[in-house]
């Protein structure tokens, strides 16, 4: 029942994004539609946009499922029963982390068909050649690594806007941080969710998932240890 | 099965350089209904979050249900209901929804309870809870602590804000309901008058310090105001004379047991006793604040005035 | 029976409810062996915690005054006034100790100390 207590409180953004999600391919194709722009580069829109609104997801469901469990004000209704605060953390965490995967699919799915109405090989852009499926995880690893990261901050400093604030400074900062660390002392810093170093696709891939985990884990000590 | 439903131990809370709880000690018996009486900021809240592992004691030690608060807090949860000093909850839920969500922790839930306090409490159970009124808000509380099937409900200041009305009908259900089951009621109030009504212990506390806990009957039944008119009266305060009051020849006493026999021994030694009456509850925490408030030190070695000795 | 409590007042609630019985018992309005409300149902109606009901009656039948038959049921018991009467006597015990110290303190007699206290028996007109 927590996790459907979960569900409701994140239930109206969670469908306004689901159909946000599932209508931006097919209409930007409809606007776009004899001009061409579509065959050309409608892979790699596709490519970005799945990117950005995943992460625009993200930083929301982080911030509302959060704020519902830890906020200040639900937080001695929920901390005295009888249940550990680390099951609270991970359990709505998840919930979230379901939406978000939900939405993913959904949008991938309408995005995956509007092209193939216009293309036999969807992902692929005769300008930019193939959208690969790497990209499109690195997308995914993203959102997911942004939705930890701004959950376990809001968390943390009990604020939604604090918690998406610092996320967003966070996420949308560190690239510039790292061209100034190359430039200045000629080190590369990895960026999320890129691939680190000389470590493999893959590899990296589960090292990022690994961090966003780390996130999570973070706050949940943080949140045993506080004081309400 | 131990005898207390509640045990506190010197038990300390500072926060940063509040001393917030000041060597707490209490003594809830099973099966009572004890009011748990302060000011605001006297420490009530604080105790409480402790004794229900919201926050950790600074040091001392409790026991809730014969558990240890650091080593036990699941099964304490388990097994205590709980209303809190803020009433806010899931807004967009409603009291329905309410008692689905928390239904599921609890074992020992009773659905039959929900249904006979919807009603008795007139609830409006199908309505979202931020649109729900103060007094309603705080009764859908109730219900959720009621319908849990707990051997101890603790409440925090459970009737802020609420009528009249409202606040005479939840103190009747938390007495019948205690009664019926047995469970323990521990609720901090700064409403005298309402304590009055249902509990059979009080404990006061100002400052973090306690200042007496007692069977309230004991207490009305033990302190005595008298005025006495005479010259050289006895002007010391000890564990009987609480406080003592001069102005010109006329002396006020508040004595804390066998009052009538202190107005005789002053009848006796040759004073004019020209009043001996009983105090409200009000009267003695107000007597009892004063004269904590005119200790210059945080403990001058005072121990509570009376303690539960009779049963 | 109507009982009404103050539960502000310096006296204690069980206290005022074994009063009230007495007072009714001693005016004739409860009669020897009727019956009286149940503990829940008293406290229910009063609006406070049945254990102080509880005590009130406990008290009351320590006292002889009322009696619990066994299957239920609480009743005024059949020989109330001789006990009644001890509570009477303890109850004006203090006002008589505070006359004679008074008087003493004054520096009266005896005979003039008793001699006030006839003339207010004799206005009262006190019935045998």
């Amino acid at each position: 029942m927590y996790l459907w207590k979960c569900w409701r409180d994140t239930r109206s953004f969670f469908l306004v994004f689901l159909i946000g999600a599932a209508i931006v391919m097919p209409v930007a194709a409809l606007v776009c539609k004899g001009t061409g722009l579509v065959e050309e580069f409608g892979a790699n829109a596709f490519q970005s946009t799945f990117g950005l609104i995943l992460v625009a997801v993200a930083l929301g469901l982080a911030a509302i499922g959060a704020i519902h469990e830890f906020g200040d004000k639900t937080a001695h209704f929920l901390f005295t029963k009888p249940r550990s605060r680390a099951y609270f953390v991970w359990v709505s965490w998840s919930v979230g982390l379901g939406e978000l995967l939900a939405i993913a699919a959904v949008n991938f799915l309408a995005g995956w068909l509007t092209l193939l109405r216009f293309s036999k090989n969807p992902l692929h852009s005769p300008v930019f050649g193939p959208v690969t499926s790497q990209q499109l995880v690195e997308g995914l690893i993203m959102a997911i690594y942004t939705y930890s990261l701004a959950y376990s901050l809001t968390a943390i400093l009990r604020s939604g806007l604090k918690g998406l604030g610092a996320a967003m400074g966070i996420v949308f900062g560190l690239p510039f941080l790292a061209i100034a660390v190359r430039w200045r002392w000629h080190i590369n810093l990895p960026i999320p969710t890129s691939p680190i170093g000389n470590l493999s696709l893959v590899a990296s891939d589960l090292t990022w998932t690994f961090v966003a985990l780390l996130f999570v884990f973070i706050a949940q000590i943080v949140i045993e240890r506080g004081e309400v | 099965m131990s005898e207390l439903a509640i045990s506190v131990n010197r038990l300390t809370k500072v926060y940063g350089d509040v001393l917030a709880v000041n060597r707490l000690d209490l003594s809830v018996p099973r099966g009572s209904i004890y009011g748990f009486l302060g000011r605001n900021g006297a420490g009530k809240t604080s105790t409480i979050k402790m004794l229900l592992g919201l926050t950790r004691p600074t040091s001392g030690s409790a026991h809730v249900l014969g558990m240890d608060i650091l080593a036990s807090r699941m099964p304490i949860l388990r097994r205590t209901a709980f209303v809190s000093e803020k009433k806010t909850l899931p807004p967009s839920l409603t009291p329905s929804e309410l008692v689905r969500f928390s239904r599921g922790f609890y074992p020992t839930w009773l659905d039959q309870a929900v249904e006979k306090y919807a009603r008795l409490l007139e609830i409006p159970m199908n309505q979202r809870f931020e649109r729900l009124s103060n007094g309603n808000q705080t009764k859908v509380f109730l219900l959720l602590a009621l319908a849990q099937g707990a051997e101890l409900l603790i409440l925090d200041e459970p009737t802020t804000a609420l009528d009249p009305v409202s606040v005479d009908q939840l103190l009747r259900v938390l007495a019948a309901d205690a009664a019926d089951r047995g469970t323990t009621v521990f609720f901090s109030s700064h409403q005298l008058e309402e304590v009055e009504q249902i509990a059979e212990y009080v404990g006061m506390v100002e400052g973090g310090r306690l200042l007496m806990e007692s069977r309230l009957d004991d207490v009305k039944n033990d302190f005595r105001v008298i005025t006495a008119a005479g010259s050289n009266l006895p002007r010391e305060t000890n564990s009987q004379v609480l406080s003592v009051e001069v102005k010109d020849n006329f002396y006020r006493y508040v004595i804390t047991k066998d009052g009538e026999g202190y107005a005789g021994d002053l009848a006796q030694n040759g004073a004019t006793v020209t009043h001996v009456a009983p105090l409200s509850l009000r009267e003695i925490f107000l007597e009892l604040v004063r004269k904590e408030k005119l200790c210059t030190s945080g403990n001058a070695g005072e121990t509570p005035v009376l303690s539960s000795s009779s049963s | 029976m109507i009982f009404h409590v103050n539960p502000s007042s310096g006296v204690p609630i069980y206290v005022q409810i074994e009063t009230q019985v007495k007072n009714a018992i001693s005016a004739g309005a409860l009669k020897r062996g009727q019956a009286l409300p149940s503990v829940r149902k008293l406290a229910s109606e009063l609006g406070i915690n049945p254990n102080t009901v509880a005590r009130a009656y406990l008290e009351l039948e320590r006292n002889g005054v009322i009696a619990t038959v066994p299957g239920g049921g609480t009743y005024v018991a059949e020989n109330v006034p001789r006990l009644l009467k001890s509570e009477k006597l303890r109850r004006l015990q203090p006002y008589a100790r505070q006359l004679a110290v008074e008087g003493v303190q004054l520096g009266l007699t005896d005979e003039e100390i008793l001699g006030m206290l006839q003339e207010e028996l004799e206005r009262l007109g006190v019935r045998k």
